[in-house]
């Protein structure tokens, strides 16, 4: 159970965490 | 009604679509930055669906989903959380790629460190791993159209793709482009539907959350061993590593139309990826918990039989779904080959901006055009040899990407522009020998290969230092 927790934990993070890196980054280069 | 009447339809339908859609983009006055890229003019919301279009292919639908049948949740986290642990790096290289004005990656490699061995070594390895690439998607093809269509397995099946994918990559990027929306469109429709229907009762949130928490089965008692956990982080870094090298997403943050776009692209990419997750590995657990397979089977066969459990509209789209996403990878990996062997292997005096004749564009266009049919064509033979699983080759080609474009990419300071050469050289030929001679999975052969890499770059790094601090001049410049 606690892998099927860090699996969904991780992946949400891993699909909100590009737009927020994106974010800052395009701040400085855009 | 008979399951084939569907099938016949939707794939007489899917075929029309496609002819109809990326016939508009075939265009007289082709050049080859517009045929490469689309003439950097494609804004955000076709650049997303090409860029998701791509991502998706059978290895990451069927692949995965054969292996999560087979082992839970270890295959999510090694393969989904994996590949999208390669977003996170894309934001970073935006304006570094789209600052060279250049039509590939090879050719930002020249550019960046200024060896030409470099861009013709990058672009034979891009080949080579790319014809990998595609026997996935030839197989997975293949396997899914005899299968849908009633007709024996083998080199009919397999040469549908053939057509497909020649008539999609014919049109180059806007033809590409085009296609993968339609074909993004298509999978999505195809897994939301199938995770819908999925349950034998019909949709309910809370029998839903039962089985994505796996409850009741015995597997999610047991611990994973010490072995096993590494083995699933390697796999997660390394296709990790290989998705954020690799050319065929670096080629759609260049076409973009702007930087702005590019960005976009990337933030909503991943909720498109992750919608696409979720829906096909809440239908392989439903199956898994509900449906058992007979024995052992080829893996895309296997994933055909799951679809049958579902009612025969959704599981006809499932399979046009798999059609799909072996069509929209591979035009878009065939044209990455064909560049590759045409403009960075065997450039023959073309560049990148030069303002040459008509007739030498067309010359140009033409050839790539005989490349792609040549490339497909070995790919199409080779989808029939005995090459190992769809995992496995993707295994393989993921690596080599990581290896050839994680330092140049990620950490220029690091490089040392002389050494580049032959620091690559030394870690493809290593990675080679560890893999296809003793045998080492790629994953751990990528690993020491990766630590190789740096350690190369740093020892040249010092011992120049410390050979200029003898001569007593700063060479700093030299080394950078």
């Amino acid at each position: 159970m606690k892998l099927i927790i860090f699996c969904w934990i991780m992946f949400v993070v891993l699909i909100i965490a590009p737009g927020i890196i994106t974010f800052y980054v395009s701040g400085k280069n855009i | 009604m008979s399951p084939l009447i569907y099938y016949l339809v939707a794939f007489g339908a899917y075929t029309v679509s496609i002819i109809l859609i990326t016939g508009q983009s075939f265009g007289w006055n082709e050049t080859k930055k517009s045929f490469y890229l689309g003439g950097r003019r494609i804004s955000m919301l076709p650049s997303t669906a090409t860029f998701c279009a791509t991502w998706i292919s059978p290895l990451s639908f069927v692949g995965y989903s054969m292996w999560l049948y087979r082992d839970g949740y270890v295959a999510f986290l090694a393969s989904v959380n994996g590949w999208l642990l390669g977003l996170l790096f894309f934001p970073f290289i935006v304006r570094r790629l789209r600052e060279k004005y250049v039509l590939s990656l090879p050719e930002w490699l020249w550019r960046t460190y200024g060896d030409v061995r470099v861009r013709k070594l990058v672009a034979l390895t891009m080949i080579f791993l790319y014809i990998l690439y595609l026997v996935i998607q030839f197989r997975a093809f293949g396997i899914t159209v005899s299968y849908m269509l009633d007709i024996p397995p083998g080199f009919a099946a397999t040469s549908l793709i053939y057509l497909f994918v020649l008539y999609t990559t014919f049109g180059g990027y806007p033809s590409v482009v085009r296609s993968d929306v339609l074909n993004l469109f298509l999978i999505m429709i195809g897994v939301s539907v199938a995770a819908y229907f999925a349950l034998p009762g019909g949709f309910e949130p809370k029998e839903a959350l039962d089985v994505m928490l796996m409850k009741g089965s015995p597997e999610t008692a047991r611990k994973l061993t010490f072995a096993e956990t590494f083995s699933a982080f390697a796999i997660m870094l390394s296709w990790g590593l290989g998705v954020a090298g690799n050319p065929q997403y670096a080629v759609r943050i260049i076409a973009c139309r702007t930087k702005r776009d590019a960005y976009g692209m990337l933030s909503v990419s991943p909720f498109i990826v992750g919608w696409f997750y979720m829906c096909v590995t809440f239908f392989v657990l439903v199956c898994k918990a509900k449906y058992p397979l007979p024995g052992s089977m080829e893996e895309t066969l296997a994933f055909a039989r799951l679809g049958q459990f579902l009612p025969d509209v959704a599981g006809t789209f499932l399979l046009i779904s798999v059609i799909a996403a072996a069509v929209s990878t591979a035009n878009s990996q065939l044209l990455l080959a064909a560049c590759s062997l045409c403009y960075d292997l065997f450039p023959s005096g073309t560049d990148t901006n030069a303002n040459e004749g008509p007739f030498e564009e067309d010359r140009f266009l033409l050839l790539n055009r005989a490349a792609i049919t040549a490339i497909a064509s070995i790919a199409l033979v080779l989808s029939h040899a005995d090459l190992p699983d769809y995992l496995m080759l993707g295994r393989i080609s993921w690596t080599l990407v990581a290896i050839c474009f994680f330092y140049p990419l990620f950490f220029p300071k690091m490089v040392v522009k002389n050494m580049l050469f032959y620091v690559l050289s030394v870690a493809l030929l290593l990675q080679s020998v560890l893999v296809f001679i003793i045998g080492i999975s790629p994953e751990y052969a990528m690993l020491a290969v990766l630590i190789l890499e740096a350690v190369l770059f740093k020892f040249n790094r010092y011992f120049m230092s410390e050979w200029a601090a003898g001569l007593g001049y700063d060479n700093r410049s030299e080394r950078r």
